[in-house]
């Protein structure tokens, strides 16, 4: 039975594959493809690594690696093997068929391997095989890779079954479905620290001490054991070895087993309370909230998105990313005693450097938030399109809300930094107005692109633009950010720095130089405005920020108007367009 | 007086033609019933008439106003009920109800007095304050009826609208609709329950593979027909079934008379 389900996913997977459009195909070749590009960067450091770190700490470095294995896997095993288990479509009908609820069982965990496990997997060989070649390791290291590798995979899957047939019993639904984005989420931030990890630790100063950092895992977690048994496989053959590998691959099938054996309870009965809700609550019966209600429909049609946003909290993970962006500059920054000095005992600085932040940050964060509400519409899409509501009316309204929202994160920070950082009162203000107005621009940049490329996936409701869109919507940001940060310059930097940033231009490369050639620029023109540079900075500001508000605005209702399409990523892997 | 005109409407998808030049005008207060097989074409001309879809070809009309070239005009005289009532889920049902107002402009008290009359007919006054996404399929097709009533529209267009509604509820919706009509409202309604259109409809239209093949009051279709004794569903699956399956049905009726 199993084979045969196995065979009737292999064809929905070849079927789901085959179909897909070109639009669809593109992300997939451009990650790839990215992925071939960091691939030699990856072996060289690798590599690189093998062939300087000593024998003696080879077994904690592979322990670390093969936790870091586990939970990477738990991570993003976790919602996927939620998806397999209790979201995917074919569940039902598998239940009411002769089929026993293991092999279903299983056909899903083999799946779950080759979905997720598979590619952190192979990652892990990758990574074993290339260090083994710098270091000079012997065959047998080889030979045991593959497999122990293998075992610290799936004990890391196991874990993430295991996690969700214990979790299924005691939270509800909609609270299961919103903790598997957020794992989701986490998985990505986990991903980005293990890559900075590095970085804040100080290990790229090998030489000073890596070693003498590396932590030593406890000996009763079996991803020691298979750090222990790769490290003496390195030396050559011995039998403690092959006690060590051996020990990790059945204790990774003894958990595999276990977990299949409370499948009775764990899946069918997750399944029927997940399908069957909780007992409904006695219904109280509450006074209708009837005064003051009716509103302009521009104000409703932003107050709906408002209530979308507040009550489903994966709508926020819309904020993950910036906040994993912000953390390591202003950790960086922080940890550097120079820059901590400069920037709290220099309000001027202080300011421009928060100010760059907090500009960069928004680019990442508003177009997207705003992109997000054309797709937000989803199935109910039709409910606009037959109201009578113009193309702008429905583009303001869901602007007005999308901008705000971030904005009055601003002021509240604003009004933090003034407090911390002892910023005059009216710098205060500049940066809250500059950003206000600069925002304005994004969130209509990001509006378009949602009209352009809306997209909603029930799974992952966090996203609602195509790949492609997505990358649109950054080249258009970009030019907009440096207009606006050559504003800025005009506004806020002194001209004495044009000679400091002039040299600085012309010896260092790329995209600091083209940056330190536009402020120098911008300062030239400062020097010949004289009196006026404030004037002139701040109408051009304003001026600059609301044509592109007024342009993309006028776009999107006209996009709005003639009929957007929402793609619909439906539960089987498939796609369909929705007017 | 028309409130709904279609001339010569089209809508084709590539080579395919899902709508073929349909003419059609229902008059103020006339409650029209639109049947047909799956796939015939009823949805797609459902939804050209309420701004969902864009005819290749041919205009429509709402209260004078072309849905194409006029449509804020067209759509504040409408009201829309689909088959599928996705609404947003994260709103109360009080929340879309006053969303709903809110567009149309409706005068707050007028407002409190539809909502209010129509969720308890339907029996949705304990649940109004909850999250749409915890309704039924019913509750939800029921609370965008009460939507679609709510802003006093002068045409109502109702995709298989007692589909998923209980027994009683479905009755009253039938009562209602007819009452609406008497009071000059005019509804367009698909629906596959022939009985329904055959007791509750002024006039039915039969369309299938884009084309209205059966235009009329039921004595109309009769005499079209010739036989003043056939049912709506006899005359439905004559027009509908394709020569062979029309042939056996017309076989089966002559054996069933010879028989008696």
């Amino acid at each position: 039975m199993t084979k045969l389900l196995l065979q009737i996913y292999w064809k929905q997977f070849k079927r789901t594959f085959s179909g897909l459009r070109a639009g669809q195909i593109l992300p997939i070749v451009a990650v790839g493809f990215l992925g071939l590009m960091f691939l030699p960067i990856f072996i060289l450091g690798v590599r690189a690594l093998g062939e300087i770190l000593p024998v003696e700490f080879l077994a904690s470095l592979f322990s670390i690696i093969a936790l870091s294995a586990v939970i990477l896997t738990m991570l993003f095993a976790i919602p996927q093997v939620f998806k397999h288990l209790f979201s995917s479509r074919d569940v039902e009908f598998l239940f009411t068929l002769p089929v026993a609820t293991k092999h279903i069982f299983w056909v899903k965990y083999i799946q779950s391997f080759f979905s997720t496990a598979g590619f952190v997997w192979i990652l892990l060989v990758l990574f074993f095989v290339v260090f083994g070649s710098g270091a000079n390791v012997s065959g047998f290291y080889y030979v045991a890779v593959p497999l122990v590798s293998l075992a610290v995979v799936l004990i890391g899957l196991t874990i993430a079954y295991l996690f969700n047939l214990v979790l299924i019993q005691i939270i509800p639904r909609s609270r299961a479905n919103e903790l598997m984005t957020l794992m989701t989420g986490m998985a990505g931030l986990f991903v980005i620290i293990l890559f900075q990890l590095p970085n804040i630790m100080g290990w790229n100063r090998v030489s000073v001490g890596l070693t003498s950092e590396l932590p030593t895992l406890p000996v009763l977690l079996p991803t020691t054991w298979a750090g222990e048994s790769l490290s003496l496989f390195s030396q050559g053959f011995s039998f403690t070895a092959f006690v060590w590998a051996i020990s990790a691959v059945v204790f990774a099938v003894i958990v595999s087993l276990l977990t299949s054996t409370i499948v009775e309870k764990g899946f069918r009965t997750g399944w029927i309370r997940l399908s069957e809700g909780t007992s409904r609550k006695k219904k109280r019966k509450r006074p209708m909230k009837k005064s003051g209600l009716l509103k302009h429909p521009i104000i409703f049609l932003g107050m709906k998105e408002l209530r979308a946003v507040q009550r489903d909290p994966r709508e926020w993970l819309t904020f993950l990313p910036l906040l994993v962006i912000m953390i390591f500059p202003i950790v960086a920054l922080m940890t550097n005693e120079g820059t901590r000095q400069a920037i709290i005992h220099n309000p001027l600085i202080s300011w421009l450097v928060a100010h760059a932040m907090i500009i960069f940050f928004f680019t990442m964060l508003m177009g997207n938030f705003s992109a997000s509400s054309i797709g937000r519409e989803e199935k109910a899409v039709w409910i606009l399109r037959t109201l009578p509501l113009t193309g702008m009316q429905i583009a303001l309204g869901k602007l007005w809300i999308h901008w705000l929202i971030p904005f009055s994160f601003v002021i509240i920070l604003e009004i933090v930094l003034t407090f911390f950082l002892g910023w005059a009162w009216y710098l205060g203000v500049a940066g809250v107005l500059s950003i206000g107005f600069i925002s304005l621009g994004m969130s209509s940049i990001g509006l378009w692109a949602g009209t352009i490329g809306g997209k909603y996936n029930p799974n992952n409701p966090q996203q609602r633009i195509e790949t492609g869109t997505g990358f649109l919507l950054i080249f258009i940001n970009i030019p907009y950010m440096l207009l606006m940060f050559a504003i800025a310059v005009l506004l806020f930097m002194p001209t004495e720095f044009q000679l400091q940033i002039s040299n600085f231009s012309e010896s260092s490369l790329g995209f600091l130089s083209f940056l330190a050639s536009i402020v120098t620029g911008v300062l030239s023109v400062k020097n010949l405005l004289g009196d006026w540079s404030m004037l002139v900075g701040i109408l051009t500001l304003v001026i600059a920020s609301l044509t592109i508000t007024y342009l993309f605005l006028w776009l999107s209702a006209k996009r709005i108007d003639q009929g957007i399409q929402i793609t619909i990523v439906d539960g089987s892997g498939g796609k369909l367009k929705k007017l | 007086m028309a409130t709904i005109e279609l001339k010569d409407i089209q809508k084709t998808y590539g080579k395919t033609e899902a709508v073929k030049h349909l003419n059609l005008t229902i008059s103020e207060g006339e409650l029209f019933g639109f049947l047909g097989p799956n796939g015939a074409g009823k949805t797609t001309t459902i939804k050209m008439m309420t701004g969902l879809l864009e005819p290749t070809e041919g205009t429509v009309e709402i209260c004078g106003f072309d849905m194409w070239k006029k449509p804020m005009e067209a759509k504040r005289n409408i009201a829309y009920l689909p088959d599928q009532p996705n609404l947003y889920p994260k709103l109360t049902g009080w929340e879309f109800l006053r969303f709903i107002a809110s567009v149309y402009q409706v005068n707050e008290d007028d407002f409190l007095e539809r909502a209010e009359k129509y969720l308890h007919m339907f029996h949705l006054t304990d649940s109004a304050e909850d999250l749409l996404e915890s309704y039924s399929h019913g509750m939800k097709q029921k609370i965008a009826l009460v939507g679609a009533l709510v802003h006093d529209p002068k045409v109502i267009f109702l995709d298989e609208p007692t589909v998923g509604l209980d027994p009683g509820s479905a009755r009253k919706l039938k009562e209602l609709l007819r009452e609406l009509c008497d009071q000059g409202t005019t509804v367009f309604m698909s629906t596959h329950i022939l009985e329904i259109a055959e007791n509750m409809c002024d006039r039915v239209g039969i369309i299938t593979n884009g084309s209205l093949l059966a235009l009329g009051t039921m004595e109309e279709l009769r005499a079209q027909g010739g036989n003043d004794k056939a049912t709506l569903e006899d005359i439905f699956l004559e027009l509908t079934a394709g020569e062979d399956s029309a042939e056996l049905i017309r076989s089966l009726e002559s054996e069933d008379v010879n028989g008696k």
